[in-house]
């Protein structure tokens, strides 16, 4: 165990995904500045915090990701309370569900979808963890050690009926960690992908939807594998994506990751575009 | 160091030809996944691996389990972060007999030497593309290019393993991923004891296993058995880059026995 105390940058915090992935790496002993757009979220996750004895290592940061504005007052807030930013988890969402409540009952249709609303879906799922990453990326390279851990969606949900803006911004960010692997490789800074693996029981599925809660996968299945992913044990790892609800915590870490993990993207399926060759 | 930066799984790696691939490959640069049913196999290797500098991680279990077939492609990738290569080196002798065979060792010889390296190869291929190619090698055998008077089930077992070989080879071209068999002769190791003498061959029970194996070597026309080493050599060769341009190959290290 590392003698410095490694800190985190997670966004969408106070969520039903985030808070698990705060109180997980409070638990194991990091710092962590926990950013959000709702106060109220932010107080409840605060409290939480304190009754685990971890309150003095949270920090609280009410930020609009959907503001450019609001990524150097994340970074310098973050950074003048703990220094060198270690973890960034890219966790923040905007649900479907946010351009019209009965959207599982009557899925939009991309012709009904304004290019604002788009633009926001982008902004906050897209734009704010690319501009997140190269913010903190530099201090992570010279350091020789990082951790980029990106919350997307499953892949079936990219590409799914009634997910217009939802599912390919997320599918942006997807491909963009794809490729921030693949930049950052042999520095350090591992960069991966990590997704419940469906329909997850928080705030972003109304209960309307009609799902049984209890049959849902509960948020707290992502608090193991991120814990993982940002250990010194997970130095080589990057690249994959990982889907919670498949990962055993009964199993060792590096067997339930081979379970739950995959190369990142569709890499895996996607054939290599033709290409001539290049004279040199 | 001819695989530098690759990452590969060597199957059936504790002893004999596997193991001499494990060490090779390793001392060339690469990360490897050591696979065998043998712990204390298992262990050594690595040991001798880490111990020279390299890089190697110990997978052991039996491939006839599906669930470890895939489990050695999904730990190597994570333990290492990807996979480059794969020499499915594990197979099995099979029955002498035809008639009469037991068709559980008939079972027993198709599942090791077809049914395995398929489930491995499954699992594989995403993680090779996601790589941007990469290299499958199979170990078929001389008798998966001319026929076994010795093992019939096995002549029938391995060329299957070299008709897999060229048929995905064609498909995996797109995909920059190269597909070939390396088809040994008789070669020096613990097992040669067994091909010489199967089981259920009649007439080698009382004979001295290490005279029988002599004689095969002198049948050979360089009058000897081959060394794992020298198959190694060969398997190194095909799974590098340097063999950019070898796909579908079946590639017999047999000193001229099949010439």
């Amino acid at each position: 165990m590392s003698a410095e105390q490694r800190t985190a940058i997670v966004t969408g915090a106070a969520g039903g995904i985030g808070r698990e992935l705060v109180l997980g790496l409070l638990g194991g002993g990091l710092g962590v500045a926990a950013v959000d757009r709702t106060a109220a979220g932010l107080a409840e996750l605060a409290e939480m915090a304190r009754q685990r004895q971890r309150g003095a290592d949270l920090l609280t940061i009410e930020a609009d990701l959907a503001r450019d504005e609001a990524i150097d007052e994340i970074v310098s807030r973050a950074r003048g309370r703990f220094g060198t930013i270690d973890i960034l988890v890219n966790n923040a969402g905007v649900g479907q569900a946010t351009l019209r409540t009965d959207n599982w009952q009557r899925p939009i249709k991309f012709w009904e979808v304004t290019p604002d609303q788009w633009r926001l879906f982008v902004a906050v799922h897209t734009t704010a963890p690319l501009a997140l990453a190269r913010a903190l990326v530099p201090d992570m390279m010279r350091q020789r050690w990082g951790r980029i851990v990106n919350v997307t969606t499953s892949l079936g949900t990219m590409i799914r009926e009634g997910s217009p803006t939802y599912g390919p911004s997320k599918a942006a960010l997807e491909a963009m960690s794809a490729i921030m692997a693949k930049d950052l490789a042999g520095s350090g800074v591992t960069v991966n992908v990590l997704v419940p693996g469906g329909v997850t029981n928080t705030a972003m599925v109304p209960l309307e939807a009609g799902f049984d809660r209890a049959e849902m996968i509960q948020p707290a299945v992502m608090a193991p594998p991120l814990n993982w992913l940002v250990s010194d044990a997970a130095g080589e790892v990057t690249g994959r994506r990982f889907l919670a609800v498949h990962w055993d915590p009964a199993l060792p870490a590096e067997e339930a990751a081979a379970k739950a993990g995959a190369p990142v993207a569709w890499s895996g399926i996607a054939t290599m575009p033709i290409e001539p060759p290049r004279r040199a | 160091m001819r695989l530098e930066g690759k990452i590969g799984i060597v199957t059936a790696a504790a002893s004999g030809m596997g193991r001499a691939g494990a060490l090779r490959f390793a001392r060339e640069g690469a990360a490897v996944g050591v696979v065998d049913l043998d712990p204390a196999g298992v262990e050594a290797v690595v040991g001798e691996i880490t111990a020279n500098g390299g890089r190697a991680h110990g997978l052991v279990g039996d491939l006839r389990d599906d669930d470890f077939a895939r489990a050695i492609v999904h730990r190597t990738a994570t333990a290492f972060g990807g996979l480059d290569f794969v020499w499915n080196h594990v197979g099995h002798p099979g029955p002498a007999s035809v008639e009469g065979v037991d068709m559980a060792d008939f079972d027993i010889a198709i599942g090791l030497n077809l049914r395995t390296v398929l489930v491995t190869t499954a699992a594989a291929i995403p993680e090779l593309r996601a790589r941007g190619g990469g290299a499958l090698l199979y170990t078929a055998s001389t008798s998966g290019l001319v026929g076994s008077a010795f093992s019939p089930v096995y002549s029938m077992a391995k060329f299957g393993v070299v008709g897999f070989v060229r048929s995905l080879a064609k498909r995996l071209a797109p995909d920059r991923i190269r597909v070939n068999a390396i088809c040994p002769g008789p070669i020096d190791t613990p097992m040669l004891r067994v091909f010489v003498a199967r089981p259920d061959q009649q007439g080698t029970q009382t004979q001295d296993k290490e005279a029988l194996v002599a004689a095969r070597g002198r049948q050979n026309p360089m009058g000897r058995t081959g060394k794992p080493e020298e198959i190694a050599n060969a398997a190194l060769f095909l799974i590098s880059d340097e063999a950019s341009f070898v796909s579908g190959a079946a590639l017999p290290v047999d000193g001229a026995a099949t010439a």
